[in-house]
């Protein structure tokens, strides 16, 4: 998933944009407030573009968050009936306040899918790999979840190249009714686990005949990271942008209403 | 539309009828650009015939699967046109353009899901709509051609390398296409396995259906294909007997290939009289002994 690049997120240490990227879901999950949340979505996604994301990356990421971005502001109203009612229908009950709170919500979700993104594209996976070796998880642990990330395009073109095989064999996956097309999805699903798992197994065969595994020597790293005076300034800069917000949360209850400022 | 190559009754066209002779696929024009911006094809002109036997060969990138995914509507022209069994490949469904060509992908682990072999077999047919009887009948026939009869109720997915492949292979065969393409058919298959298979591909071939062989390996372009084509860069750069193109030193330059040993022995032996053979042992061997003057 990496793009490389010589923005200011691509260099800074890989500890600070994971301990950004956590604080900053804290101070979005602090807050209920739909101006306050579409603020934060806009302010990503405009980091990512000043770091050199392209825009054809941003916009895949977006198709993946589409489905949860619209459920969830459509769902919202049938559970959340507080605050002024703006329509009626059957025994349906449309208010301002559930209205706010589903888009509130949905840009939440967004947002912490680009703040992901955020790490994910502008980290190279070893500057990764040795940063969650820093923060203390053990090797064998940080290297799991640096290959779970590199496996999702590679998962992702299994997917693609097992529906193209089931269509090649006169499978339509795209008529039908909702059922039908789910059901159509049983051969793609079962063809691309079985496949997945083996490339996994196949994976960690090659991994134990590397020597992985080894606790008897010392293991040295190739590459290495290295926390500069810039990466303080802005742990600094943002470690105090975050504690204001989450003081003005926390002591002024401002945001913590969907549409009124507290 | 023209009517259809292949008979609703599933049998094959007869040797030497007229459907013989009507392009099976016309291609014209051909331009496939990827959204990343990537020209995987360029210009490419090509017509097959029912009962051809044509292998595609040139380096990784060139554009071989590319086109071969033209063949049945994976993918679509973004300049040109493709036209198969009477059918523009732009306006039908990759479903619809699968009761004409069979797509054998390079990873069999990509389209075997079924419990059994027996069923792997049988579901191209049945999501055609072919009567049970006769899905039965051909899959009995294709698990005897292809050694799989003692495997019938065993799940595909822990066969071995070389069986999930002939599996794979079986299972389109089952849907009698037209067109049979095989994309790297041959890895993961021994020796004997490997002579199954192209024997079995070979007799669907020589029952007037056309087969589109891609593979890197010059040996079975040479032994089983009856045209070649080279592709480089998204062109065809040379098309031909399997001998020619493969004897074409400079076409295979330009493909950044080498041609196979044989064709590099009569380059070098020809400034001392040896004339062009057909590139098999036998053939050489023949054509050098001639040229020594010794027994025909």
């Amino acid at each position: 998933m990496y793009e490389p690049g010589r923005s200011w997120l691509h260099r800074a240490d890989p500890r600070l944009k994971l301990a950004l990227a956590v604080s900053i879901a804290v101070v979005l999950l602090s807050y209920n407030n739909v101006v306050f949340m579409l603020l934060a979505l806009a302010l990503t996604v405009g980091t990512l573009r000043l770091a050199g994301i392209s825009g054809q990356r941003l916009k895949a990421i977006w198709t993946i968050l589409l489905p949860v971005a619209v459920l969830i502001p459509v769902l919202w109203p049938v559970f959340y009936h507080s605050g002024p009612v703006l329509l009626t229908w059957w025994k349906l009950k449309l208010t301002a306040w559930a209205v706010a709170q589903g888009i509130a919500a949905s840009a939440r979700v967004v947002t912490l899918g680009f703040l992901s993104a955020a790490v994910l594209l502008t980290t190279d996976m070893r500057a990764l790999l040795r940063g969650l070796v820093h923060l203390g998880l053990p090797y064998q642990g940080a290297l799991t979840v640096t290959i779970s990330i590199s496996y999702i395009p590679r998962i992702q073109r299994t997917f693609e190249q097992v529906t193209e095989a089931q269509m090649a064999r006169g499978f339509d996956l795209s008529s039908g009714g909702f059922l039908g097309r789910a059901r159509a999805r049983i051969p793609v699903l079962v063809a691309a686990l079985v496949s997945t798992f083996r490339s996994a197994e196949t994976l960690s065969r090659a991994l134990e005949c590397r020597g992985f595994g080894r606790t008897d020597a010392r293991r040295t790293s190739l590459y290495e990271i290295h926390w500069r005076p810039t990466d303080t300034r802005i742990a600094v800069a943002c470690g105090l942008v975050i504690v204001v917000l989450l003081s003005i949360r926390f002591a002024t209850g401002f945001g913590a209403h969907p549409l009124l400022p507290r | 539309m023209p009517p259809l190559l292949n008979p609703p009754d599933g049998s094959a066209p007869q040797a030497g009828s007229p459907q013989e002779t009507r392009p099976l696929v016309e291609i014209t024009g051909l331009g496939h650009s990827f959204p990343d911006g990537w020209d995987a094809l360029d210009g490419v002109n090509l017509t097959i015939a029912a009962g051809e036997y044509i292998s595609l060969i040139g380096p990784n990138g060139s554009g071989k699967t590319t086109l071969a995914k033209h063949l049945n509507g994976l993918l679509k022209p973004t300049v040109g046109r493709v036209v198969v069994a009477g059918m523009d490949t732009l306006h039908v469904s990759v479903a619809e353009l699968a009761r004409h060509v069979g797509y054998v992908f390079q990873n069999p682990d990509h389209q075997i899901f079924s419990p059994s072999v027996r069923e792997e077999l049988s579901f191209g047919p049945r999501v055609q709509g072919v009567p049970p009887a006769e899905v039965e009948r051909r899959v009995e026939e294709e698990m005897a051609a292809l050694g799989l009869s003692a495997l019938a109720e065993r799940p595909p997915a822990i066969l071995s390398p070389g069986l999930r492949r002939r599996v794979a292979i079986a299972s389109v065969l089952t849907t009698r296409p037209d067109l049979l393409i095989l994309d790297e058919p041959n890895a993961g298959l021994d020796a004997q396995e490997q002579e199954d298979v192209f024997r079995r591909v070979a007799a669907y071939n020589a029952a007037g259906h056309a087969v589109v062989l891609i593979s890197h390996d010059m040996r079975l372009v040479l032994r089983w294909s009856t045209r070649c084509l080279l592709l480089s860069e998204g062109r065809i750069i040379a098309d031909g007997k399997p001998d020619a193109v493969l004897s074409d030193a400079s076409a295979l330059e330009r493909a950044g290939m080498r041609p196979p040993v044989l064709a590099r022995l009569i380059q070098a032996l020809a400034p001392y009289g040896m004339p062009a053979a057909e590139l098999t042992a036998s053939a050489v061997g023949q054509a050098y002994l001639n040229l020594l003057g010794g027994p025909q």
